[in-house]
C-alpha cells in the first residue's frame, strides 16, 4: 500500500487503464507484480499466485518462455532500435501471412489499438467512406472512436461509429440498409467478450450472414483479433469460426510479453495501406520481432489452441462441480480455452467478487469481471491445484452466508 | 427515455428547479436555523417559467415538499420570462419575476427568500475547512441530494449523459458515507432513472459505494479527489456491479458543467 501510496501523489489513478486496483479487487488484489515464471507470478509482498489472468492474454506460452528469452536475450546483444528495421521484420510478415492464408501483406506496431485504429483508416482510404460498424460494448482500444472511456471525447469522435448487438444479423442489416453506401468497415471480435459481462460465442451461420452482407454491400471485414488471436485456431480466431476477413489485427499472444502486434490485410488493400501513414517510436525494435517470430513456432510446436481448449475444459468443469458441492452454480460462457465465470443466478457480481477475494487468498488469481486466460505453461496439475483452491473458497463462501 | 434534448440555459433551469429546489427539505430536516426561518407556516410557491416546466414547493410541518399537480392554496405564484431568468435569480441575481399573491401574506415570500439565502450558504460556504463537522455533512448532505436529483435531469435532457445512460447497465445504486447516516440512490431500468435520499427501501442495491467520511465525498463529488487513486487507497470502496457505478457518476460529474455551486 505504501507503494500505491507513493504512486497516487506522482500518477494520476496511481495505477491506470485495466491494471487500476479500481478495475479489480481493491481489497483483495496484489497492486505490483515483481517476477513470473511458468503460469505463476509473485507480488512485491513475495505473495505467490497461480495465474488465470496471464498479463490479460499477453503470455501465451508461459512467463518467462526459455526459447522465447533465450531470441530475444540474443537479439539484445545486437541491439533493438536501429535508424532502420532489422532483417527480422520481412521474416515476421512472411511467417505470419504463410501462417494466415487469407493474408497477402503484413504491418507491426506495439498495442492492439495501434492496429485497429490503422485498420479502420486502411477501411476507409480504400472505401473512401466514413461509416464503421461496430458491436455494441465490444473493446477495440483507446483510441478516441472506440475507447469506453468518456474523458477528453467529442461527438464527432464518435458520429461515424455505429453499433448494434452482438449476433443481430437484423440490426446489421438495418445499419447497413439505413448507410447504404456510406459504410467503409465493419470491425468485429471473433466472439464478444464484455467486461462485466458473459462472452457470447457467434451464433450458427452469423459470420457467414455477415460475410456475406459484408462482401455484396462492399464494406470491409476487419477482424479484431487482438485478444482471441493464436488462442482459438493459430491461423487466425476466423478459421476457427468459418469465416475470411479483410483485415485482421492481432496482439497479446502473438509476443508472449515482448509487445508487438500486427494487422495482416488482403491484396487489394496493399495500396491504400501505404497512404496511411504508420510509424512510432518503437514500432520497428527487433527484440520483440525476434521474440515473436519464436512465439509463433512455439504455439505450433506446444499445439496451443487444443491444448488451452484442454486445460480450460478441465478447469471449468472442476470449478463447476466444487462449486455445486458447496451449493452454488456456476455460469461459464466463451470457450474453454478464455472461458468467463459467474454465479448463474448473481448479475450484480457481489458473490462473484467475494469468491475471486477468497480465491486470491488461496494463492489463485481468478478475475470476476473479465475472462480468463491460461497459458502453455499451465499443466493438468497446476489445474488439479486451481480447483482445490477454488473447493476451499466456495467452501469459505458458504460459510460466510 | 424520450424526452427532449434541453439548451444549457434549459438543463440548468431543470437542475434549479427538480434537484436544488428539493434541497431545501434537507436544509428544514437538519439544520435548526431553516427549522427557525420557516417556524409553524403552512403555504405554497408555485414557480412557472414562460413555455417550460413548473414545480410546486409546498411548506408545511416543517417540510418542503415538491409537487407538481396540486393546486395552489395559500400560495405565492412566480412567473420567470425565461429559464435564464430563473437561473439568475437561484445564482442570487437581483431577479424580479412576476409574483401573484393567491393570499396576500408577504411574510412567506421572505421566508422563502431566507430559506434559499441560507440554502446557498450551505451550498456555498466561503471556507468549509473551519466550519463544525455538522456544518460539513449538511454540505454533503445537500450536494449528494442535488446530485442525484440531478442526475435524473442530465440523463432525460443531456445529450452525452442520454448516450451514457443508455450504455449503462440497469441497476440500482447506492452512494453511502461511512457512520454517518447520508446515503443516496439511483436506479436505473432501461427507461426510467429514480433517486431518492438515504438507504432504497424496496430493494438491494446492485453496486454500493461509499466514502471513508463526509469530507472525502464532498471532495469526489466536487472533482477535487483523483477518484482512482481513491479506490485503491480504500478512501473509497465500490463492491458490485461497477459499470452502473461508473455510468451514474459519469453523469454526476457533468452536473458542474452546468450548476457551479
Amino acid at each position: 500500500m505504501e507503494l500505491f501510496r507513493r504512486a497516487s501523489k506522482v500518477i494520476p489513478g496511481g495505477i491506470y487503464g485495466h491494471a487500476s486496483p479500481a478495475a479489480g479487487l481493491p481489497n483483495a488484489f496484489p497492486y505490483y507484480a515483481e517476477r513470473a515464471k511458468g503460469c505463476k507470478y509473485w507480488d512485491v509482498d513475495g505473495r505467490e499466485y497461480l495465474d488465470f489472468m496471464c498479463g490479460y492474454g499477453t503470455i501465451s506460452l508461459g512467463y518467462g518462455h526459455p526459447a522465447v528469452e533465450e531470441a530475444a536475450a540474443k537479439q539484445r546483444e545486437k541491439g533493438s532500435i536501429f535508424n532502420h528495421p532489422s532483417a527480422l521484420m520481412p521474416e515476421l510478415a512472411e511467417t505470419l501471412t504463410e501462417l494466415i492464408e487469407f493474408a497477402d501483406w503484413a504491418v507491426f506496431g506495439k498495442n492492439g489499438s495501434d492496429m485497429t485504429t490503422w485498420a479502420v483508416q486502411v477501411a476507409r482510404e480504400f472505401t473512401g467512406r466514413k461509416k464503421i460498424l461496430k458491436i455494441q460494448g465490444a473493446y477495440h482500444g483507446v483510441d478516441p472512436w472506440c475507447t469506453p472511456g468518456s474523458g477528453g471525447i467529442i461527438e464527432e469522435d464518435v458520429a461515424h461509429i455505429h453499433p448494434f448487438p452482438w449476433n443481430d444479423l437484423e440490426a446489421f442489416q438495418t445499419l447497413v440498409a439505413r448507410y447504404r453506401g456510406e459504410v467503409a468497415a465493419l470491425i468485429i471480435t471473433p466472439f464478444h467478450h464484455p467486461s462485466f459481462g458473459d462472452s457470447e460465442m457467434p451464433e450458427e451461420d452469423f459470420f457467414q450472414q455477415i460475410e456475406k452482407v459484408c462482401r455484396k454491400e462492399e464494406i470491409l471485414l476487419i477482424l479484431d483479433d487482438i485478444r482471441a488471436g493464436f488462442r482459438l485456431a493459430l491461423e487466425g480466431s476466423h478459421t476457427y469460426f468459418g469465416f475470411e476477413p479483410d483485415i485482421a489485427c492481432y496482439c497479446k499472444a502473438l509476443g508472449n510479453g515482448y509487445n508487438i502486434s500486427a494487422t495482416l490485410g488482403r491484396e487489394y488493400l496493399r495500396v491504400s495501406a501505404t497512404k496511411v501513414f504508420l510509424t512510432g517510436s518503437y514500432w520497428n525494435d527487433a527484440v520483440s520481432m525476434a521474440a515473436s517470430l519464436i512465439c509463433l513456432r512455439e504455439m505450433q510446436s506446444a499445439k496451443l489452441p487444443s491444448h488451452l481448449e484442454k486445460l480450460g475444459r478441465k478447469l471449468i468443469k472442476g470449478i463447476g462441480n466444487e462449486a455445486l458441492g458447496h451449493g452454488f452454480k456456476m455460469r461459464f460462457s466463451g470457450p474453454p480455452a478464455m472461458p468467463f465465470m459467474r454465479f448463474a443466478d448473481e448479475k450484480n457480481f457481489f458473490q462473484l467478487q467475494r469468491f475471486c477475494a477468497l480465491a486470491a487468498t488461496e494463492g489463485v488469481f481468478l478475475h470476476p469481471h473479465h475472462n480468463w486466460f491460461l497459458s502453455a505453461a499451465h499443466t493438468a496439475i497446476d489445474i488439479d491445484h486451481a480447483i482445490e483452491a477454488a473447493s476451499r473458497a466456495f467452501a469459505l463462501l458458504a460459510k460466510e452466508q | 427515455m424520450s424526452a427532449q434534448l434541453k439548451s444549457h440555459s434549459e438543463i440548468l433551469c431543470r437542475l434549479h428547479l427538480y434537484a436544488v429546489l428539493p434541497a431545501l427539505d434537507d436544509l428544514l430536516k437538519n439544520t435548526t436555523e431553516a427549522k427557525k426561518i420557516l417556524g409553524g407556516r403552512t403555504f405554497s410557491i408555485s414557480i412557472s417559467i414562460h413555455n417550460g416546466a413548473k414545480v410546486i414547493l409546498s411548506f408545511k410541518d416543517g417540510r418542503c415538499l415538491i409537487d407538481e399537480t396540486r393546486p395552489l392554496d395559500d400560495g405565492i405564484h412566480f412567473f420567470f420570462r425565461s429559464p435564464d431568468h430563473l437561473n439568475r435569480l437561484m445564482q442570487g441575481s437581483l431577479v424580479l419575476p412576476g409574483v401573484e399573491f393567491t393570499t396576500f401574506r408577504p411574510g412567506n415570500l421572505i421566508v422563502f427568500l431566507r430559506l434559499l439565502n441560507l440554502l446557498r450558504k450551505y451550498l456555498r460556504p466561503r471556507d468549509l475547512t473551519t466550519r463544525d463537522a455538522q456544518f460539513r455533512a449538511n454540505h454533503v448532505r445537500l450536494l449528494l441530494g442535488i446530485a442525484f436529483f440531478g442526475l435524473r435531469q442530465l440523463a432525460e435532457h443531456e445529450e452525452a449523459s442520454r448516450r451514457r445512460i443508455q450504455e449503462t447497465p440497469h441497476g440500482l445504486a447506492l452512494f453511502s458515507i461511512e457512520n454517518e447516516n447520508l446515503a443516496a440512490w439511483a436506479s436505473w431500468d432501461g427507461v426510467n432513472i429514480l433517486a431518492g435520499k438515504g438507504e432504497p427501501e424496496h430493494k438491494s442495491p446492485d453496486v454500493i459505494v461509499t466514502f471513508k467520511d463526509a469530507a472525502i465525498a464532498y471532495q469526489a463529488l466536487n472533482e477535487k479527489l483523483d477518484p482512482m487513486a481513491s479506490i485503491g487507497l480504500h478512501l473509497i470502496q465500490t463492491r458490485g456491479l461497477l459499470p452502473l457505478a461508473d455510468g451514474l457518476s459519469f453523469i454526476i460529474e457533468r452536473i458542474p458543467r452546468f450548476l457551479t455551486l
